[in-house]
C-alpha cells in the first residue's frame, strides 16, 4: 500500500506540492488512519536513510597528502613519456607540414596545449603516444579533447564501445590479458590504433 | 560553503596561499567522499575518485571562472570521475579482467568501523547499485547530496522535468526495495 504513496509522501516532505495538493494532502492525512500511519513509517524511512554514520576522520586529512604525491608522481612519468615524445613529434610535424595536410592547425593547437596547460598535456601525451601518424588523429576527437577535459575519457569510452561493438576488438584475445595489458590497450585505443592487428 | 566564501577561497590559492586550497578541499572533500561512495558502491573506489577530483582542482582551479556555483562544478567533476570508473569497471568485466580494486573489496580498510553503521550504509549502498546509473546519479544528487534541481540541472545538463520524474521513478524503487525488506 505504501508503494502507491512514495512520491506524494516524497513531495510533501520536500515541499514539491501546489497549495492545492498540500491542502488535499494534510486532510486526508487528518481523515484517514492509515495514511497517517503508512505517511510516519516513511517518514522515519526517509530521515533514517539520510542520517550519518560514525567514520573515521582521520582518513580526511590524508587525501590531500596522498593526491599531492600522485600528482607529483603523474608529473615525473608525464616527463618521461615526453622524452619519447619528443622524436616522434618531430618525424609527425615533418610528415605533417611536408603532406600539406589539413591536421596542420590542430597539430599546432595541440602543440601549444603542451605548453600551457599541465593537465591536458599529460592526458594528451598519452593519446598520441603511439600514434602511427599525427595526420590520422579524429579532427573531432581532438575538439572534444580541447574544449572539455572533463569529457575526456568519456570519449574514449564511447570510441572504445564502438569498437567493441563492431568487433574490432577480439574479446577471446583480451580475455587472457593481464591488467597492465589491458591498461596498455586502453591507452592505445584513445590514439585510434589498431592494436590486434599488430599483436 | 557560500558563493562568497569559495570565491575568496579560489582567489587566495591563485594568490599563492595553499592554506586556502587546503581549506576548499576541507570544505568539499566529505560531499566528495560520499557522492562517490554511493555513486560506486564501496570504499576503495570512492577514495580513488576523491583523490582524483583533489588533483584536478588542484590542476584546474585556475581555470574556474565563477560563471556556475563551485560547488556544481566540484560535483560535475566527481560525477565524472564516477561514471569514468563505473565503465571502466564494466569493460573490464565483459573481458573478465579482474579488478584489483574489486579483489581488495572484501579487505577490511574502510572509513567507518561501527559495525551497525556499516551494514547500514552497505545496505542502502547494494539498494543504489540495483538502480540504473542515470537514475542512480539523480537520486544521490537529490537525497543524499541535497542539491535542488536547478543544480542538478547544471551539473547533469538534463532538463528539470526530466530529473524530476527520474528521481521519482528511482524513490519509487529504492524506498520500496527498503520498505520490502523491512
Amino acid at each position: 500500500m505504501m508503494k502507491n504513496n512514495i512520491e506524494l509522501f516524497i513531495k510533501y516532505l520536500e515541499d514539491d506540492l501546489s497549495n492545492g495538493e498540500k491542502n488535499a494532502f494534510e486532510k486526508r492525512f487528518d481523515d484517514d488512519a492509515e495514511f497517517q500511519s503508512e505517511f510516519y513509517s516513511f517518514s522515519k524511512m526517509y530521515y533514517s536513510s539520510k542520517e550519518e554514520v560514525e567514520i573515521d576522520e582521520r582518513y580526511f586529512t590524508t587525501l590531500i597528502p596522498k593526491a599531492r604525491k600522485r600528482a607529483e608522481q603523474s608529473k615525473s612519468s608525464v616527463y618521461m613519456k615526453f622524452a619519447y615524445l619528443l622524436p616522434i613529434i618531430i618525424i609527425a610535424m615533418f610528415i605533417t607540414f611536408s603532406d600539406k595536410n589539413e591536421n596542420i592547425s590542430d597539430f599546432e593547437l595541440l602543440l601549444q596545449n603542451f605548453t600551457e596547460d599541465e593537465y591536458l598535456k599529460e592526458d594528451l601525451l598519452s593519446s598520441i603516444y603511439e600514434t602511427e601518424s599525427l595526420s590520422s588523429l579524429d579532427n573531432e576527437l581532438l575538439y572534444e579533447f580541447y574544449s572539455d577535459e572533463l569529457n575526456y575519457d568519456e570519449t574514449v569510452f564511447e570510441y572504445l564501445e564502438e569498437k567493441i561493438v563492431s568487433n574490432e576488438i577480439n574479446n577471446e584475445l583480451l580475455n587472457q590479458l593481464s591488467e597492465s595489458e589491458f591498461n596498455s590497450i586502453y591507452d592505445e585505443l584513445t590514439n585510434k590504433k589498431n592494436i590486434i592487428g599488430e599483436r | 560553503m557560500d558563493r562568497e566564501s569559495d570565491f575568496e577561497l579560489v582567489t587566495q590559492f591563485l594568490k599563492g596561499n595553499e592554506k586556502a586550497f587546503n581549506k576548499l578541499v576541507a570544505n568539499y572533500q566529505k560531499n566528495i567522499y560520499w557522492h562517490a561512495r554511493r555513486m560506486v558502491g564501496n570504499h576503495l573506489d570512492a577514495d580513488e575518485v576523491t583523490q582524483q577530483v583533489i588533483i584536478v582542482l588542484f590542476k584546474k582551479l585556475s581555470t574556474f571562472k565563477f560563471n556556475s556555483s563551485l560547488k556544481t562544478w566540484i560535483f560535475k567533476i566527481t560525477q565524472t570521475r564516477c561514471l569514468n570508473l563505473i565503465k571502466k569497471r564494466k569493460l573490464k568485466k565483459i573481458f573478465n579482467l579482474e579488478d584489483s580494486n574489486v579483489s581488495n573489496m572484501n579487505s577490511n580498510e574502510d572509513i567507518i568501523s561501527n559495525y551497525d553503521d556499516k551494514e547500514k550504509i552497505e545496505r542502502v549502498n547494494n539498494l543504489l547499485q540495483k538502480i540504473p546509473e542515470k537514475q542512480r546519479e539523480v537520486f544521490i544528487f537529490r537525497h543524499f547530496d541535497e542539491l535542488s534541481y536547478e543544480e542538478i540541472s547544471e551539473i547533469t545538463g538534463k532538463s528539470v522535468g526530466g530529473l524530476k520524474a527520474n528521481y521519482y521513478h528511482a524513490s519509487k524503487k529504492i524506498f520500496g526495495l527498503m520498505n520490502d525488506e523491512e
